[in-house]
């Protein structure tokens, strides 16, 4: 359907689902994952 | 009805297609040139899948919906876990050619226990319905000395008391000289610092003496891997390293630190903070180390098993199927985020952490704060920003790094900003490049 969609009127969606739980945020600085000059890049 | 101040509009790399992202109202989605020829005339065929997006807006509707995500976003912050900076000292047993922290000039004294029972105390009581880690920092925090060790080791068992989780930010020459104290620490992670394969490594991150660090810091890692430590592994990127990721991420799947679920990795840059980057030809920035990113990926798609660049929030929606929240602020400086150091003084951040004239309180031998610097740092968002307020790229920004800013502008409430268009250029088309 959503092919079909596409086609029809040349957007597509890049999302293909909804969230359950709560959204992560985009921190670039996230926490552990960049512990340091992770809020620099 | 207007076109969503909040839209990212551009063409993807290598494509004749187009996006349109909205982090206000999660909406993304590829456009046909025809489709994009539209937006650019500003005629819309589809009007109701335009506003059912939220790509066409109402002002009203739009104003409140952004009103009404931005207390989520400042709900959900209250509610974060803290990061807690510890800095036991700023020496260093490297000389890194890039080290941001050479210009300091910090008292020469030595850490004591009582600062350390004191920073405990502070955080307990300032922090006491929070949740809370702390990453310990430098300088190098693994340094060899007797006295370092005994210092780090009691560091570590006092937060061990506590229940309180520990992060090492280590250059990862100590490592292995640090075993018996690692192993019984509540660590969840390990950041370690390896720019390349050796030749590479060690021309950028020698010991003070000029003596090479790769072999020692390789060891370190096995080690951690082996007792299931967690480890971070940062690699600096610029123009003189980039190319040898490819043998970095051969080396890194031979020893089989790719297949550990305990690894994994992050690339950073080189940034202008402070002086640093001021007299660096080879500092990239944002866009071109991640244009020249995505070149190496595409002749050597292999380096995503060693690490998968985010090309802002392009990895989180190929992987999550959705876009992440919108975010209104990147600097956690005095919100989710402190820094302490061994003189007793507080900072905002890791960034600013030992810079004359960056301090906002102490926390030994007694207790103070600088109230009306930390509430700069705290109003600092995309909403106090004046600049970020017509940008449609805000809410994937967040305004950058304070710190930054403020060394570039000289104000605090400046964006330092991320060219999140261009990211997502290349990013949408090396993470869909076969739906689109």
């Amino acid at each position: 359907m959503k092919e079909q969609t596409a086609r029809k009127t040349g957007m597509k969606t890049l999302i293909v689902k909804k969230a359950k739980n709560e959204k992560k945020i985009a921190q670039c600085c996230a926490k552990i994952s960049a512990v340091v000059a992770g809020c620099h890049d | 009805m207007y076109f969503s101040r909040h839209n990212i509009f551009s063409k993807l790399k290598d494509s004749d297609n187009y996006f349109i992202v909205n982090l206000l109202t999660g909406s993304a989605d590829i456009l046909a040139p025809e489709k994009a020829a539209e937006i650019k005339r500003g005629e819309y065929s589809d009007i109701e899948e335009y506003k059912n997006k939220g790509y066409l807006a109402e002002e009203d509707s739009e104003k409140k919906l952004f009103n009404s995500r931005y207390l989520d976003f400042i709900r959900n912050r209250e509610n974060d876990e803290m990061q807690l900076f510890f800095v036991p000292w700023y020496e260093c047993n490297f000389k890194c050619s890039y080290c941001y922290q050479s210009e300091y000039s910090n008292e020469s004294v030595q850490l004591q226990k009582p600062v350390i029972d004191a920073f405990f105390a502070h955080i307990s009581e300032a922090f006491r319905d929070k949740r809370k880690y702390i990453t310990i920092f430098g300088g190098e925090p693994l340094l060899s000395g007797s006295i370092q060790k005994e210092m780090i080791t009691y560091l570590i068992s006092e937060a061990a008391k506590r229940n309180i989780d520990l992060a090492i930010v280590t250059n990862g020459y100590n490592i292995t000289g640090y075993s018996e104290v690692l192993a019984k620490a509540p660590l969840r992670e390990i950041q370690i610092t390896l720019d390349g394969t050796r030749e590479i490594h060690d021309k950028r991150r020698a010991l003070k003496n000029g003596g090479g660090t790769f072999d020692k810091i390789a060891e370190g890692i096995d080690f951690c891997l082996s007792k299931k430590i967690p480890v971070n592994l940062r690699v600096v990127i610029d123009s003189e390293n980039i190319n040898n990721l490819v043998e970095l991420s051969g080396f890194a799947a031979r020893k089989g630190w790719t297949d550990s679920p305990f690894f994994k990795t992050q690339l950073g840059r080189n940034y202008e903070l402070h002086s640093c980057g001021s007299h660096k030809p080879a500092l990239f920035d944002r866009a071109k180390m991640y244009e020249e990113l995505y070149e190496l990926l595409k002749i050597h798609p292999d380096i995503l098993k060693f690490h998968k660049p985010a090309f802002s929030v392009s990895k989180f929606l190929s992987e999550n199927g959705e876009l992440p929240s919108p975010l209104f602020d990147s600097c956690p400086g005095c919100k989710t985020e402190w820094a302490f150091d061994y003189t007793g003084s507080i900072y905002p951040c890791t960034a600013t952490v030992g810079k004359t004239g960056e301090k906002i309180g102490s926390f030994y031998p007694k207790t103070s704060l600088d109230e009306g610097r930390i509430e700069a740092w705290q109003d600092r968002d995309v909403t106090s920003i004046e600049k970020c307020g017509d940008c449609p790229l805000q809410l994937a920004c967040g305004g950058g790094c304070g710190s930054v800013a403020r060394n570039n502008t000289g104000k605090l409430l400046s964006p330092d900003c991320r060219p999140v268009d261009k990211l997502l250029e290349l990013g949408l088309s090396a993470y869909f490049g076969e739906k689109i």
